[in-house]
């Protein structure tokens, strides 16, 4: 049985055109037996978010570099919620002032990965989100 | 019992379109699940009036965006379409990049279109195992096309034949070798051959060369005259022309009885890889609880023992596997004793 | 440079003084790059690859250029002090801008947000959050006006960080509007839409209708101003996404050989542009390895222009250039270090030769630079063009065995990239097929592996690690107040100005682009008719369709 493979989302949401980052993750999560699926850049949080459902993902990864987080993931949520799935974690990558953390938790990210983050505890951080939540229903 | 009730739920969830039941269906049938067996057992009678359109053909090609543009004409057309979109599992790491989705994003807020991403997990052909049930499931769910979208991965290609009713292998101008790889194979499954990126300079004497490998006859559908048509997913050239062939091949395909007979050999080989792929599940089991059983493998990696006949010494066994657990549930019977 | 028997001579005591097998703190030690560098280096390196001083090295001034462009460099003119800047809105950026002159960095350089850079305005959909975060918003002509209040642009030189002709031709209203005319204005435009495209991500129209675009750029300056820099051809965003120094070089030269061959194919001869070409370059950690690149970019030019080009005009053959130091190095943790990283990074472009020099701020790892740390980057150029001394001569390194030899590496390496991109069909088919993509992601890939497992140190981040509370520092906020005040600008603007002179200008300019003429002209006309930045780009759009992201490769395997 598969039960163990990790579907993960790799999205990259407005403007932003910085994708080293989120194409090194991609990479490494993949040699890391993972299934990645990449959204490319410019998506729109609804989009995100429909992609998501539909790939039925375990885990959102959005990477943000340009400042806009404060705005977009909010949006994002909304939309997850909107079609009853903010059951989803989603966890962020990228230039985030420290001073945003918080917010970004209380709006419901999981965590956050500024730069300096190791690939490594990335990876091993989504296989833990994944083991809590018990395997696939 | 629980599992009953979880497989009526979910029945209903997807006759009701809803969305997120069907993708953690289609998870459920990934990971071998065996409510996800139940499932199908249900909806089964239900499946059969999907069009069932395979693309295939060598990597780079552009088979993403010209999928992406097949929806759009599709969805002028009022149809609603669902996308398998295969993309090959590292043999080293298991894990993938499931990257075809990039190409097809500005349509994922579409209530009537579902794409779904799949990694092929080990399998040979360039297909999930999952391919066959996540298409049906599409099937019962509403979509009336469904596009399973392949990496041609040269010979091995043709496992998309025995799924689809109808198969695009896509191409590109100027490729010099792909004539040859062709010939390996792809040429003979092709229903419609697509040189896309038209505009390129070398779509024309491409198309042409085609056409003179090709011949005039399909391999696959006796009389069905295999057009070769020529695209650009970016500018939208040649999609119409493409969704028309697609559409007549169904039509004739049904006009000829071959609908039925594809569907006939679809399922017993689905019926055949389940079956051996649950033979197989069964022998790692017993591995796990069977000591002599691992010390078979051993002996035949140690080529103290023939691949053949410890085949048909374990045939043997798990016959014997089975009758013991028989015996077991309905206590020893006579014949059971002289077993050995 | 040195006679035989001296090189044998030293060969041969070589040769002994490495018998013995000495430890050392790794196996093997390479330049940030990649490149495996030897414990010592000597003559007979340079001899070894046929470095020869009047061929490959020469004076400054004197082709290949090895050495600078100028025959007195520094001794001359110092570089430009050149800050990048370019946040909130119109007036806050001019604020900025006085601020930087104020204090010493005369070269205006300005950044356009990401709305802006996609051609649309602040009121679209898809700019919500992005106003003014990473750059300055600009919808009009208005807001160019605002942001120059005060700075007479016929004295200063600016840097505008931009392509395609709306943002430019605002430029020069504005300056015509002040009295300047465009033959005395001085600057650049970034114009470089192919390292926008690959490096950046930004895409807007499909790429060869960005080429012509910037063409139209070029053609229009080459005629009307002689002092202005049409294109910066830059390399600094593709190192930033983590290719190596050579293929810094490689792909930023092809880069400029299929512009020059986009001009030459307008009928533009290649001296009327070559001295109008400039090149913008990343200053990165590796202090030896980045002068080599800047020496190595600056033969490799010449030579492509004299012989590929076959240009006449020394000046053609000059590989000028601005600098600015890497972003992606800066660190949140212990943001003070960033301060030593610049200066090291700063000094490395100077002994490289550059024109005008961008330092990054220490809080630039987190946020745009406050005014204070903006300062003292500042600072840091001024320090080192009056207290170090390395501009008392020209090229100090030249002649180093180490340095000329790292040259000709990197040089040696870089052809082998810019043949292979010939053989593909140009940068731009090498970008359609995803080669320098996967290039790109495969070099920023493994120096990440490397930076994991301890290879290559961060300090402050994979060593020399502080738990606890990172130093609180200020930064710069960016608030929602920008983007309430642009949309309420565009309103304003809408409802004043003459409706119908704008529709005649805008049908104007798509008649125009629809006949493919150079739209310098018509945009300018729209421009004065205070078109908005997105009605123009919206007829662009029409012209040239959108850019397909989803055809975009990323290179990942």
């Amino acid at each position: 049985m598969d039960r163990g493979i990790i579907r993960v989302l790799v999205a990259k949401m407005g403007l932003d055109g910085h994708d080293r980052g989120s194409l090194i993750v991609t990479q490494a999560l993949k040699d890391a037996g993972m299934e990645v699926i990449y959204t490319g850049l410019k998506n729109t949080p609804e989009a995100v978010a429909n992609i998501a459902i539909q790939e039925d993902v375990d885990v959102i990864g959005i990477s943000i570099l340009s400042g806009a987080h404060l705005v977009l993931v909010p949006l994002l949520f909304e939309a997850l919620k909107r079609n009853g799935a903010e059951d989803i974690p989603v966890l962020i990558g990228g230039v985030i002032p420290s001073p945003d953390f918080p917010k970004l938790k209380s709006m419901g990210v999981k965590e956050i990965f500024p730069p300096g983050s190791s690939l490594d505890s990335i990876t091993e951080y989504i296989r833990c989100l994944k083991s809590e939540k018990g395997g696939r229903k | 019992m629980e599992e009953n009730k979880s497989v009526n739920d979910i029945v209903k969830k997807i006759k009701e379109g809803h969305v997120r039941s069907i993708a953690k269906l289609i998870t459920l049938v990934e990971n071998h699940d065996p409510i996800s067996v139940g499932v199908i057992k249900h909806v089964y009678p239900d499946c059969g009036k999907a069009h069932l359109v395979g693309v295939t053909g060598p990597p780079g090609v552009g088979k993403s965006s010209l999928i992406a543009a097949l929806i759009r004409e599709f969805r002028k057309r009022k149809k609603s379409v669902g996308v398998l979109a295969v993309d090959p599992s590292s043999p080293f790491s298991g894990g993938a990049f499931l990257g075809d989705r990039a190409r097809m994003v500005e349509l994922s807020g579409d209530k009537d279109v579902f794409i779904r991403s799949l990694a092929s997990r080990g399998m040979a052909g360039g297909l999930s195992a999952a391919v066959n049930d996540a298409a049906d499931i599409l099937d019962v769910f509403g979509k009336e096309i469904v596009l399973i979208e392949t990496v041609g991965a040269g010979q091995s290609e043709v496992d998309i034949a025995k799924i689809a009713h109808t198969v695009l292998v896509v191409l590109m101008p100027g490729y010099g070798d792909q004539i040859q790889a062709l010939k390996a194979g792809m040429m003979e499954i092709a229903d419609i051959l697509v040189v896309n990126k038209a505009d390129k300079e070398a779509a024309d004497a491409t198309a042409t060369d085609l056409f003179v490998v090709q011949g005039l006859k399909s391999k696959r559908d006796g009389s069905w005259a295999v057009p070769i048509l020529k695209t650009s997913a970016l500018s939208g050239e040649g999609i119409e022309e493409l969704v028309e062939a697609i559409s007549n091949h169904y039509r004739f395909i049904k006009e000829h009885d071959l609908l039925t007979k594809k569907n006939r050999e679809r399922r017993t080989r689905e019926f055949l890889d389940i079956l051996t792929r649950q033979i197989r599940d069964e022998f790692m089991e017993q591995i796990e609880e069977d000591q002599r059983l691992r010390q078979w493998v051993q002996k035949i990696g140690d080529l103290e023992l023939d691949p053949y006949s410890a085949s048909e010494q374990v045939i043997t066994m798990i016959r014997e596997a089975r009758q013991r657990k028989i015996g077991k549930e309905t206590g020893p019977k006579p014949e059971a004793a002289q077993e050995s | 440079m040195f006679d035989r028997k001296t090189l044998e001579n030293i060969r041969k005591v070589q040769e002994e003084w490495e018998k013995e097998t000495l430890r050392e703190r790794k196996e093997q030690f390479t330049t940030m790059s990649g490149i495996p560098v030897k414990r010592v280096f000597t003559p007979a390196d340079l001899a070894d690859r046929s470095i020869d001083f009047m061929k490959d090295i020469s004076f400054p001034g004197n082709y290949p250029y090895t050495r600078g462009i100028h025959p007195t460099m520094y001794r001359g003119q110092l570089w430009t002090i050149r800050q990048f800047m370019g946040f909130g809105d119109p007036r806050k950026s001019n604020e900025r801008l006085k601020y930087l002159m104020k204090s010493g960095a005369p070269g205006l350089n300005v950044a356009f947000d990401l709305p802006t850079i996609n051609g649309i305005g602040s009121d679209h959909p898809l700019a919500r959050g992005e106003i003014g975060r990473d750059g300055v918003p600009v919808n009009s002509l208005e807001d160019v006006e605002e942001l120059f209040d005060g700075i007479p642009l016929g004295e200063v030189s600016t840097s505008l960080v931009i392509a395609y002709p709306p943002i430019p031709c605002m430029y020069i209203v504005v300056a015509e509007k002040q009295g300047f005319k465009p033959h005395q204005l001085r600057g650049t435009y970034q114009n470089d839409s192919i390292c926008r495209d690959v490096a950046a991500n930004v895409r807007v129209i499909p790429r060869r209708a960005e080429l012509k675009l910037c063409v139209d750029l070029v053609e229009y300056s080459t005629k009307h101003m002689p002092l202005w820099y049409p294109i910066s051809i830059v390399g600094y965003q593709i190192r930033e996404k983590g290719c190596t120094a050579a293929q810094e070089v490689a792909f930023t030269l092809s880069d400029g050989i299929e512009f020059v061959n986009a001009f030459i194919q307008r009928g533009l001869d290649v001296d009327s542009f070559g001295p109008r070409l400039s090149f913008m370059w990343n200053a990165h950690n590796d202090f030896f390895e980045e002068i080599a690149k800047y020496r190595a970019a600056r033969r490799i030019w010449a030579r492509i222009m004299k012989e590929r080009f076959k240009a006449k005009n020394p000046r053609s053959m000059q590989l000028r250039f601005h600098t600015q130091t890497s972003g992606v190095s800066l660190t949140a943790q212990q943001p003070l270090n960033n301060v030593v990283r610049v200066a090291i990074q700063a000094l490395a472009a100077i002994l490289g030769g550059t024109q005008s020099l961008h330092t990054d701020s220490m809080d630039e790892a987190m946020a745009l630079p406050t005014e204070e740390a903006v300062k003292l980057a500042v600072r840091t150029q001024q320090i080192l063009a009056c207290e170090s001394g390395v501009t008392n001569t020209i090229d100090p390194l030249g002649g180093s065995y180490y340095v000329e030899w790292l040259t000709k590496e990197i040089e040696d390496e870089a052809l082998a990239y810019i043949r292979k991109i010939d053989e593909i069909g140009g940068v731009i088919e090498a970008v359609d097929t995803g080669y320098i993509q996967k290039e790109v992601t495969k070099a920023a890939y493994e120096y990440q592996r490397k930076v994991e497992k301890g290879e290559e140190i961060i300090v402050g981040v994979n060593d020399y690690v502080e738990d606890g509370e990172e130093r609180k520092l200020n930064l710069l906020e960016i608030d929602e107040s920008f983007e309430r005040y642009m949309c309420q600008k565009i309103e304003g603007l809408k409802a004043r100005r003459d409706r119908s002179a704008v529709e005649k200008a805008l049908d104007d300019l798509r008649k125009a682009a629809f006949r493919d003429e150079n739209l310098m002209e018509p945009t300018m006309a729209a421009v004065k008719a205070y078109a908005t930045l997105q009605e123009m780009w919206d007829v662009y759009r029409e012209r040239y369709g959108t850019f397909d992201e989803k055809t975009h490769l990323h290179g990942v395997e």
